[in-house]
């Protein structure tokens, strides 16, 4: 719409609104029944009825407008009407984008024009009484409607009315003016709303009778009156009035000359050859896309534009067509031959010599190739080898931090540690009172003068704890949920298990892992972090400002515990998630839910019993409170149903590809091999477990019994006995699912599942009491074993396996549990720490060298044959052994039948033959009764009794010799 | 090669021989004759294999080709070893055609250790 702006300059004002009309509003009006006179009046009611809304509208225009405008009032029909049909079309806002001054000028135009405060120029109001109305017909409602409510009245008869009635007649008042009105008739307008005070007005002058008049008649031609003034709309010729010289200050002229710039290339960089690469389409891309900028949004208040002639615009815009950067690849289409042509040219001579020569290249290149390796990195060989020589220079577990708090950890047993599964840096404790059962019972409730709490410590803040987790009893162990990390199960001294749920407080642990996180080191370059002794820490805190910050260190209560009565009747000494996709039925058999995580709970208690729980027991978790109860209860009892065990430690399968995704978190780089292994061996959920008991036996069990009507039928079914104390831990190896660690009293011992013979490897027994047992995350043939004298010693199978490649004094107590962690990452933030807590509430973490943590080359292979020759020993040994007790056996029984030979011989006594078949009955005779028994039968000849003695000697000292007893020397 | 020249003209008459011969050799995948347009005269991989094998190789065979002639017009390309982590693909050519064989050399380090 090309919409002229219609600001006219002021001495301009007249022309320009006759002459430009609003081709917007016209449209309305015309719309409207145009012949007939109802619209004429209908536009007059619009008219009128909007004039107080407009005047409403007029004080926004300027008060100079509206003066001016008033002036304007009887300056032209026309005018007026333009301004009518303009304001007609106003209440339908049809262009509310039409030049607002033009419109409001108008519009305050008309709005002056009827003014209510009093009438208008030529304008007389009047009261007419209703006798005068009937005497007149011009009664109100009757004779003129609000559609037609004006009425002419002839002037004579005006005349005679005051004639007649004189002062008494309604005219009176307007006498004067009637009498100089200079037509022939009056006009009379109904104002039934009292505009102008009275109920009638009356036209005095022509004018404004003809603008009540004219308007009406005029409004029948309106369309091609607009036409008309349409067509009047010529452009001036141009006048300057100075604006020329702003424009031409905007022009781009140039201030110098142009500058002449060559640009040259050499002849030899043209055509060079280009180097292409592959890249993604968007990279190096950019696309500048139109925003709104809300700091640069500037509504626009007022515009003044002046336009003098409006030349013919045309709006154009080019735009080129976009194109979205895509990949593309190269397609070929393959040659093809025909067969025929194949043959022949198979059989041709040419192939034949292309053979004959090529052949020779290739056998050449075939026979390098399986000699050696041409491509082969020598150096990347020895870096590697450079690397370990480097590293070898720290070898110790390096004590990296430690935690102690002094209200709630000092002086009492750290029973559990657990690392948290995600964030970095988080680890929790459990501590628990070192009191002994009868100490116990003599404190009763006194005992409770101290909370029991989980301690959640960070990396970052040595000092505080980040959480503390509010249990009923004392927590012997507790586990993170690996898939989701805020819920963690303990369990209680009293048999019950706990479950807390730290989802509210998890900003608190992520904040401590950014900050961990923004130095080059996994831990912030804290004066605080720097290792220090194992009481440092929090000696060294002020006891005000610890009290100050234990404020701050939020208590979450515990969400669920379950049932006293139904839980455990003694201490829970173990807990642990089932595998991810692990799950019991009903009858407790394995069954394989690949979409489940972790929401399974299995426990050992010192009540010889081994719990499975549901954490699904309940709708909602919290709905555990108090009635959870183990859906599964394996009671172990010894295999001859003499006493019951009581448990310490429990060990479930976890299938090898469960491990195998444990596995690919905690080491960095499981190599191929590894992984190819680990599906071979994939297989079903094993019912099959571990236990270890506090009388030092290594229980197999099978949860699942066998027959249900046997019900005291022993569940057991292998017990092995090598720990002379009770067993205080059992780990399986992160790399075979079949080899376990077994540690109590003074020894530990590695165990393979399957292999009832005896433990592959059995350690010396130590002068302490060993007490955890951890095997390394990431080399299969390291673990770590904790001793009551507070030392920690490494293991290393690819190094020795008769004692330990380096022992370590952590801590002046007994170390009570480790965890060892390994962190993924790249070189620096990759580590491995082994958190140690000691009896006396101290956590000490501890770095693990690197070349601890980095496996060599085959290490796996190595220490899985070195499994496998363990075993193979375990056999060789077991037979032989039964071979050695075969040829005793019958070496025994040739030597009673020689000496009753002689016997007989020497006293020719029948009564001392002893049948052959009587010794082989008593087999597993003894060489110390074999010789009693000689000596008994030979007591009456010393001669022969000497003989026999020096030949028995000889026979025990060849066995001796045979079985490597004897030291060859001692011949 | 030490072999005597002679012995091998006369062991190498029949073609499907030497293809046997060089597909004897441990860890050999498979061989592809090929002319220098990529056409296939013989394979022992298959469709697909080949079809790739046989146009892409052959592209980049020409390629090497013009690389060794613009850098000696005298010289030309004879022999050309591609390894990749998994394969080692040998290319020899003369005037008319491509013999291309693909190796896997993982099967042969059994042997180095």
């Amino acid at each position: 719409m090309a919409e002229p702006t219609l600001e006219p300059p002021a001495e301009a004002a007249a022309p320009e609104i006759t002459s430009i009309p609003d081709p917007a509003p016209v449209p309305p009006a015309t719309s409207k029944p145009a012949t007939s006179k109802a619209s004429r009046a209908t536009s007059r009611a619009n008219l009128t009825k909007s004039s107080s809304r407009v005047a409403s509208k007029t004080s926004l225009t300027g008060a100079a407008s509206t003066a001016r405008l008033s002036a304007k009032l009887s300056k032209s029909k026309n005018s007026l009407k333009v301004a009518g049909s303009v304001n007609d079309a106003e209440p339908a806002s049809a262009a509310p984008d039409s030049a607002p001054h033009g419109s409001l000028q108008e519009e305050g135009f008309l709005a002056v024009a009827e003014e209510p405060t009093g009438p208008p120029e030529g304008v007389m109001p009047l009261f007419l009484t209703t006798a005068t109305q009937d005497m007149f017909k011009v009664k109100g409602g009757e004779d003129v409607t609000p559609e037609r409510p004006f009425k002419l009245i002839p002037k004579a008869d005006i005349l005679s009315d005051l004639h007649a009635r004189a002062a008494i007649g309604d005219f009176y008042p307007a006498k004067q003016a009637v009498m100089d009105f200079p037509g022939e008739e009056l006009l009379v307008h109904w104002d039934p709303g009292y505009r102008y005070g009275q109920n009638f007005y009356l036209c005095i002058t022509v004018d404004a009778m003809e603008l009540f008049m004219k308007p009406v008649t005029a409004e029948e031609t309106a369309e091609s009156a607009v036409a008309d003034v349409k067509k009047k709309v010529v452009s001036k010729k141009w006048e300057s009035y100075g604006s020329e010289k702003e424009i031409e200050a905007d022009w781009v002229v140039n201030s110098r000359p142009l500058l002449n710039i060559q640009v040259t290339r050499r002849r030899r960089h043209f055509g060079a050859q280009c180097k292409f690469g592959d890249r993604d389409a968007h990279d190096g891309y950019s696309e500048c896309k139109p925003y709104k900028d809300p700091t640069y949004d500037i509504s626009r208040m007022e515009l003044s534009q002046a336009v003098q002639a409006v030349p013919e615009l045309v709006d154009g815009s080019v735009q080129t067509s976009w194109f979205r950067p895509l990949n593309f690849a190269v397609q070929y289409e393959p040659a093809t031959m025909p067969k025929n042509e194949q043959d022949k040219l198979m059989s041709s001579s040419d192939i034949e010599d292309f053979l004959e020569t090529v052949t020779i290249r290739f056998e050449k290149a075939l026979q390098q190739n399986s000699t050696l390796d041409i491509f082969q990195d020598d150096y990347q060989e020895l870096g590697e080898a450079d690397a370990t020589l480097e590293q070898g220079a720290q070898t110790y577990l390096q004590e990296y931090q430690s935690f102690t708090d002094l209200m709630h950890s000092k002086d009492r047993s750290i029973s559990c540690v657990d690392w948290h599964p995600t964030i970095r840096g988080v680890l929790a404790i459990s501590c628990t009172e070192r009191l002994g059962f009868d100490e116990r019972v003599e404190k009763g409730l006194f005992l409770r003068s101290r909370k029991s709490l989980i301690l959640l410590w960070s990396f970052h803040d040595p000092i505080h704890p980040q959480l503390m987790l509010e249990a009923p009893e004392d927590i012997l162990c507790f586990k993170f949920n690996p898939h989701d990390p805020n819920i963690i199960a303990g369990g209680c001294i009293t048999g019950q298990i706990v479950l807390w749920d730290i989802t509210d407080h998890q900003d608190k642990l992520e904040i401590s892992r950014k900050s961990a996180r923004d130095g080059a080191a996994p831990v912030p370059d804290d004066p605080n972090a720097v290792p220090s002794g194992p009481n440092a820490p929090g000696a060294n805190a002020s006891g005000d400002d610890d009290r100050e910050r234990k404020a701050e260190t939020p208590v979450v209560p515990c969400i669920a515990v379950s049932s006293i009565e139904l839980s455990h009747r003694g201490a829970i000494t173990d807990i642990e998630w089932l595998p991810k996709h692990m799950e019991l039925g009903h009858n407790g058999e394995p069954v394989e839910k690949p979409e489940n995580g972790h929401r399974e709970l299995v426990t050992a208690s010192a009540d010889g019993q081994v719990a499975f729980w549901d954490t699904r027991f309940k709708k909602d978790m919290k709905a555990l409170d108090l009635v959870w109860r183990p859906f599964l209860r394996v009671p172990l009892s010894a295999m001859d149903n003499t006493f019951d065990y009581s448990l310490t430690k429990v060990s479930i399968k976890r299938t090898p590809s469960d491990k195998g995704a444990t596995a690919s978190e905690t080491t960095a780089a499981p190599d191929n091999t590894e992984k190819t292994e680990q599906s071979d061996a994939k297989g079903e959920f094993s019912s099959k477990f571990f236990c270890a008991t506090e009388e030092g036996d290594l229980i197999y069990a099978d949860w699942i019994a066998e027959k249900a009507s046997e019900e005291k039928a022993s569940r057991v079914e292998h017990a092995a006995n090598y720990h002379f104390g009770a067993m205080s831990d059992l780990h399986r190896s992160p790399f075979f699912p079949d080899i376990l660690l077994s540690v109590g009293g003074w020894s530990f011992h590695i165990w393979r599942e399957g292999v009832t013979t005896g433990p592959l490897l059995s350690s010396a027994p130590a002068s302490s009491y060993v007490i955890c047992g951890r095997w390394s995350p990431t080399r299969p043939g390291v673990f770590y074993i904790s001793k009551y004298d507070g030392s920690v010693e490494v293991w290393d199978l690819m190094d020795r396996s008769h004692a330990p490649s380096s022992v370590q004094n952590i801590s002046g107590t007994a170390i009570s549990y480790m965890a060892v962690r390994q962190y993924p990452g790249k070189s620096l933030s990759r580590n491995q720490f082994i958190a140690a807590g000691d009896d006396e509430g101290t956590l000490h973490i501890l770095e693990v060298p690197r070349n601890l943590t980095k496996p060599s080359k085959n290490e796996k292979a190595f220490v899985r044959g070195f499994f496998d020759r363990e075993v193979r020993r375990l056999g060789y040994v077991r037979g032989r052994k039964e071979f050695r007790a075969k040829e005793r056996t019958a070496f025994e029984q040739a030597t009673l039948e020689a000496a009753a030979a002689k016997g007989l011989k020497k006293e020719g006594d029948p009564a001392a033959i002893v049948p052959p078949g009587s010794a082989a009955g008593q087999r597993p005779l003894s060489s110390g009764t074999a010789r009693t028994a000689a000596g008994a039968m030979n007591a009456g000849s010393t001669d022969d009794e000497e003989k026999l003695e020096a030949e028995y000697l000889k026979i025990e000292r060849n066995f001796l010799e045979l079985e490597g007893l004897l030291p060859p020397a001692a011949d | 090669m030490s072999l005597p020249k002679d012995s091998i003209t006369k062991d190498y008459t029949d073609v499907e021989a030497t293809l046997s011969r060089i597909t004897s050799h441990t860890g050999v995948q498979g061989i592809v004759i090929a002319t220098h347009e990529g056409s296939v005269i013989r394979s022992t991989l298959d469709n697909i294999q080949t079809q790739q094998i046989s146009t892409l190789v052959t592209q980049l065979a020409a390629r090497g080709k013009s690389v060794v002639r613009d850098l000696d017009p005298e010289d030309d390309l004879t022999f050309l070893r591609i390894r990749s982590r998994k394969n080692e693909i040998m290319v020899a050519e003369t005037k008319q055609y491509l013999l291309i064989t693909i190796q896997n050399p993982n099967e042969l380090q059994k042997g180095w250790i």
